[in-house]
């Protein structure tokens, strides 16, 4: 039997420049209260690794794009840019 | 020796050599490595109390109240018209040690389960919890990890956090104390019991696939000591998923409106190992378990690992035989997987196969029953911490209001709100009292009735003296539930305890359980269940002996229940109950003023207390009361403070006292029942009737009004706060 | 005026939304279940409560937003039906585009459950019709998400209530979560889908505190016999 080929994307997600982003205050905050005076801001996104069967890897960007328009992302609040991780390769 | 295999294997089951032995015995044959983990479970000090057992029969466990008592998933009590409250409390000590907010959050998820389990519909928690001094860094990360994952995971699966407790004692600096009790609703028809009965049955499993998730947890998280190096241990550590805990919730009750379901169990501490014996031995049946039928998160699992397996989410159901499309249906219309993977037999043994392949073949009764008991060692304690504390050593306060004010901003007194705010008290819409009055009082909609909780524990009493300490603790609770109208009912109980192979602890246990049977006889408040977390000890520090009360009351009429804050100006501030025998000793003013946890615990007057409780929920429920409480720890100024924080008017009071003692003994001292009313002027010839009819004392001591709480003592005034700066001083104890 | 209150796996004021429509306000009120694809004919309010719709380990209300039960409350709204979105409700809303804007974290990270105050401001609405702008009234709030932030594009929403002092004072003393001009409630530009915050099924009746709960959800049947629909 042949092996699943397939392609990890990984989707990068983050606020919009200028979007009030209170865990990243509270942590840039934090930072420089225990002595890491240099940093100037910290900013929090979040990353979903998306396993996708398959060799295409136009094809599995444009899906992965669709999936982050009609889910994975507010597009009110969010930006995003897709990564490949790995792939095309056997799984397991 | 380290390389016999045998050797090896029943250490790492948690199990000692006598026990492998009394295993082979039973079996007739030595087990094999999974019947060996299996064993290593049922037998654990979580699993099967082999520790504390004998001495858990001297509890009172029946009234006319008790439907049911220990034994079972939760106790259940009769309300009346036909409905009934099902109540438990469990700990979760050991992963709330390891992982905080996992620890926590788990802990909530495994007793909404065992509400669930008897078809109750949870309508409520609380939470018991006891940190160490919070100017430690590390303990600071525990508390506030162990609230953000109450807070998680109540919060989403939607069942309120109404009440509980929070202390803090350099005694839990390293073995926090996370107890966590569920009281749920139902009407007494749609009781369901953890039984697995009826030959040919089939078995499912229902909720989250199987991981590897928690492996070992009951045998060793629970059941031994957390050393340095307990890091190791997090991947034992369960993750809990609140919204697949909602779909189960819904998806059993709805399940549990046809017949098709016989049983069901929570599959907690110790999985589907503990699930399939338990319910096979209450039913006095067998179980046949293919783990090929089990839906697992991973695909290489073994039979040992899915056997042994914590993952949360999970539980047992014994359906009726011919109603399989049903079942699979209703669940799967709520997104839950349901398994079949086994049925009921008849033939007494838990028997585990893959497929054709029998596992693992052991009869039922060995595995629960089975377990060894022990009467191990006791011994008084050789520093017998009890003695008279030396008040009259002890300064006088200069300013009796600075005192005041230090007390009421101590972590151990000041107000909770910053922890309850984070908890969703609400939802459901029957809580009539919220968080910080003296119990949790719910509604039952479509009637004027509802029912009042409370957790209440108090290891520093329970150190000086575990047998008065433990039925002061029942005590307390007691008068909790009065302060707010209810009837006492029944008790749960977690009983938190250090390493039972100590004779000094072991002494302390056995103290405590003979405390608190006779104050639940006296108090005619049965024992419905509960659950025993020893080993709470790292290195040789263990914890104060603690054990947490959980107590159930009815109200008749919740519209009457009042609340502690002051309501009018004028209205008479009265005492009742045992007015002048507060002392200093064992005393919360000694603990935090003088750094000095000693003295005599007062015995508890049950005649008082009778009266006492009796004559409060009686102002309470004849509408003869603006406001009630109960003066506890930090005696008398803690509580009146209290009710003029707790005033939406931000009222105040003048109080007149009349007495010879030293001022701080009158305004700090604690013990016996003593409860704070304020009664309108017409209402006051009603209080004296039911003092006379009650023969409990009552006294009045000064009247509600102005801003600012006053006391004076023989004519002159010792002691001046505005209720802003008695808020001020609540508030800053926890920020 | 028939109700009818959404149920997301996961919603968990549903029961409390039917109860308080159902007994308190006395109208009929029947539950609308996450796979229908259609809102039945003849209902007049569809209320979407408070809760995890699915867990909303996403974002809140982001996975509810895109179920055909919501497809159909969009076009309930779209012919002029009355939709309130309550907590998790006001959230879905936002996700699924029917009101602008969205709720994040609140500014200090943390859950909360308490009673605050809001002031009914002057933009109209059936939820608000019986109110007079400026009235305070007293609702819990308990969320974790619930600091509105407007649209990107810089149009500002038509708000319902603002977060304020007992007195009717704004502030950020008053404000409990972050919100941008202390928004605690907005509508739609034609008003019939109104997103709030604050639960008023928790302050309906007298036992429980607060009766204000009422006067958002009289204020809907009001509006329904008094200026009937949309005109459709």
């Amino acid at each position: 039997m042949e092996r699943l080929i397939f392609v990890l994307m990984r989707v990068v997600v983050t606020l919009k420049p200028g979007v009030q982003d209170p865990e990243g205050a509270t942590i840039t905050d934090s930072l420089q209260r225990i002595g890491f005076a240099s940093v100037n801001r910290v900013t929090v996104g979040r990353h979903f690794d998306i396993e996708i069967p398959g060799r295409d890897e136009d094809r599995i960007r444009r899906e992965v794009e669709k999936m982050c328009e009609s889910l994975l992302v507010n597009p009110v609040l969010q930006d995003y840019h897709i990564e490949r991780i790995q792939g095309p390769q056997p799984a397991g | 020796m380290g390389s016999e295999p045998r050797m090896a294997s029943w250490e790492e089951a948690g199990l000692t050599a006598k026990e492998y032995d009394e295993i082979c015995e039973q079996l007739r044959r030595p087990p094999n490595a999974l019947e060996l983990g299996m064993y290593g479970l049922m037998w654990s000090e979580h699993c099967s109390y082999k520790s504390s057992l004998l001495h858990l029969e001297q509890l009172p466990t029946e009234g006319e109240r008790v439907l049911q008592g220990p034994g079972e998933n939760a106790g259940i009590i009769d309300l009346g018209d036909g409905l009934a409250a099902a109540f438990r409390i469990e700990s979760h000590n050991h992963p709330s040690a390891v992982e905080p907010v996992q620890g926590a959050a788990t802990g909530v998820g495994g007793i909404l389960r065992d509400i669930l389990a008897v078809g109750a519909r949870p309508i409520a928690l609380l939470d018991s919890l006891r940190f160490g001094n919070l100017h430690d860094s590390r303990v600071e990360h525990l508390f506030s990890g162990v609230v953000s994952g109450i807070s998680q995971y109540g919060n989403s699966v939607g069942v309120p956090t109404v009440g509980g407790e929070v202390y803090f004692d350099d005694a839990y600096a390293d073995n926090p104390l996370v107890n966590v009790m569920c009281v749920g609703i139902m009407s007494t028809e749609q009781l369901t019991r953890g039984t697995a009965v009826g030959p040919g049955n089939p078995v499912y499993i229902v909720g989250a696939p199987t991981g590897r998730d928690g492996i070992h947890g009951a045998s060793l998280l629970a059941s031994r000591q957390l050393g340095d190096g307990d890091g190791d241990m997090r991947p034992a550590v369960q993750v809990g998923d609140p919204f697949r805990e909602k779909l189960l919730i819904e998806g059993c009750l709805e399940m549990l409106q046809s017949d098709a379901v016989i049983g069901l169990n929570d599959l907690g501490a110790a999985g589907l190992t503990s699930a399939a014996s338990e319910t096979a031995a209450r039913g006095g049946t067998g179980m046949d378990i293919d783990i090929r039928a089990v839906p697992r998160r991973e695909s290489d699992m073994t039979p040992y690992e899915i056997m042994l397996s914590e993952s949360q989410e999970r539980m047992l159901v014994i359906g009726r035989r011919g109603c399989e499309e049903e079942i699979e249906e209703t669940f799967r219309r709520w997104e839950l997987d349901a398994a079949c993977i086994g049925k009921v037999t008849n033939d007494e043994v838990l028997s585990i196969r893959d497929g054709e392949r029998i596992l693992a073949h052991i009869p039922v009764q060995s595995l629960t029953s089975g377990a060894p008991r022990y009467d191990r060692p006791t011994r008084p304690p050789s520093d017998c911490a009890a003695r008279e504390a030396g008040a009259e050593e002890i300064p006088i306060p200069h300013d009796a209001g600075d005192a005041l004010l230090q007390m009421l901003s101590h972590p151990n007194l000041c107000s909770r709100r910053s922890i309850y705010r984070q908890y969703d008290h609400m939802v459901g819409i029957d809580t009539v009292l919220t968080p910080g009055a003296d119990a949790a009082v719910l509604r039952i909609k479509g009637t004027e009735r509802g029912l009042a909780l409370v957790t209440d524990g108090n290891g520093m009493l329970c150190r000086l003296d575990p047998e008065r300490g433990a039925a002061q603790t029942v005590a307390e609770s007691y008068r909790n539930i009065c302060a707010v109208g209810g009837e006492p009912l029944a008790v749960t109980n977690c009983l938190n305890f250090a390493d039972p192979e100590h004779p000094e602890v072991m002494h302390a246990f056995q103290q405590v359980v003979q405390g608190m049977a006779r104050a639940c006889r006296e108090l005619n408040t049965p024992v419905t269940g509960g659950n025993v977390s020893f080993y709470n000890q790292t290195l040789d520090r263990g914890i104060a002996p603690t054990p947490v009360i959980g107590m159930v009351g009815s109200v008749d009429d919740v519209s009457r229940c009042p609340g502690r804050g002051f309501q009018r100006p004028g209205d008479a501030v009265l005492m009742a109950g045992q007015i002048n025998t507060a002392k200093l000793a064992a005393s919360q003013y000694l603990n935090i003023m003088h750094g000095l946890q000693e003295g005599p615990v007062p015995e508890v007057d049950y005649d008082a207390e009778r009266r006492a409780g009796e004559l409060c929920r009686r102002a309470i429920m004849e509408d003869a009361v603006h406001s009630a409480t109960d003066i506890s720890d930090g005696g008398l100024m803690i509580a009146v403070s209290e009710c003029g924080a707790a005033s939406d008017e931000g009222l105040g009071c003048r109080l007149d006292l009349t007495d010879s003692r030293r001022p701080d003994e009158l305004l700090f001292g604690e013990g016996g029942p003593r409860y704070l009313l304020t009664v309108p002027e017409d209402q006051i010839d009603t209080l004296v009737c039911l003092a006379r009819e009650t023969q409990c004392p009552v006294e009045r001591i000064g009247t509600v009004g102005g801003s600012e709480v006053q006391v004076h003592v023989n004519g002159e005034l010792i002691l001046r706060a505005s209720v802003p700066s008695l808020c001020r001083a609540r508030g800053e104890g926890l920020t | 005026m028939q109700f009818c209150v959404v149920t997301y796996p996961g919603s968990n004021c549903d029961r409390d939304c039917y109860h308080v429509i159902g007994e308190v306000l006395g109208e009929p009120v029947r539950y609308l279940r996450h796979w229908a694809e259609h809102v039945p004919r003849g209902t007049s309010c569809v209320v979407l409560p408070g809760g995890f719709s699915y867990g909303d380990y996403l974002r809140p209300g982001a996975i509810a937003a895109r179920m055909p039960v919501t497809g159909a409350i969009e076009d309930f709204a779209a012919g002029g039906g009355l939709v309130l979105g309550i907590c998790n409700g006001f959230q879905i809303l936002c996700e699924a585009g029917l009101l602008p804007g969205s709720l994040i974290v609140n500014d200090h990270l943390a859950f909360s459950c308490l009673p605050v105050h809001v002031r009914v401001e002057g933009d109209p609405s059936p939820f608000t019709h019986s109110l007079k702008q400026g009235e305070v009234l007293r609702m819990p709030i308990a969320h974790r998400d619930g600091n509105y932030r407007p649209p990107s594009d810089g149009a500002q929403p038509q708000v319902a209530l603002r977060y304020c002092s007992p007195a009717g004072e704004l502030g950020e003393d008053y404000n409990p979560n972050g919100s941008q001009y202390s928004t605690a409630a907005i509508t739609n530009e034609r008003g019939n889908v109104m997103g709030m915050m604050p639960h008023p099924e928790r302050c309906a009746e007298s036992i429980l505190g607060g009766e204000d709960g009422m006067r958002v959800l009289q204020s809907a049947v009001d509006w329904w016999k008094e200026v009937g629909s949309y005109g459709i």
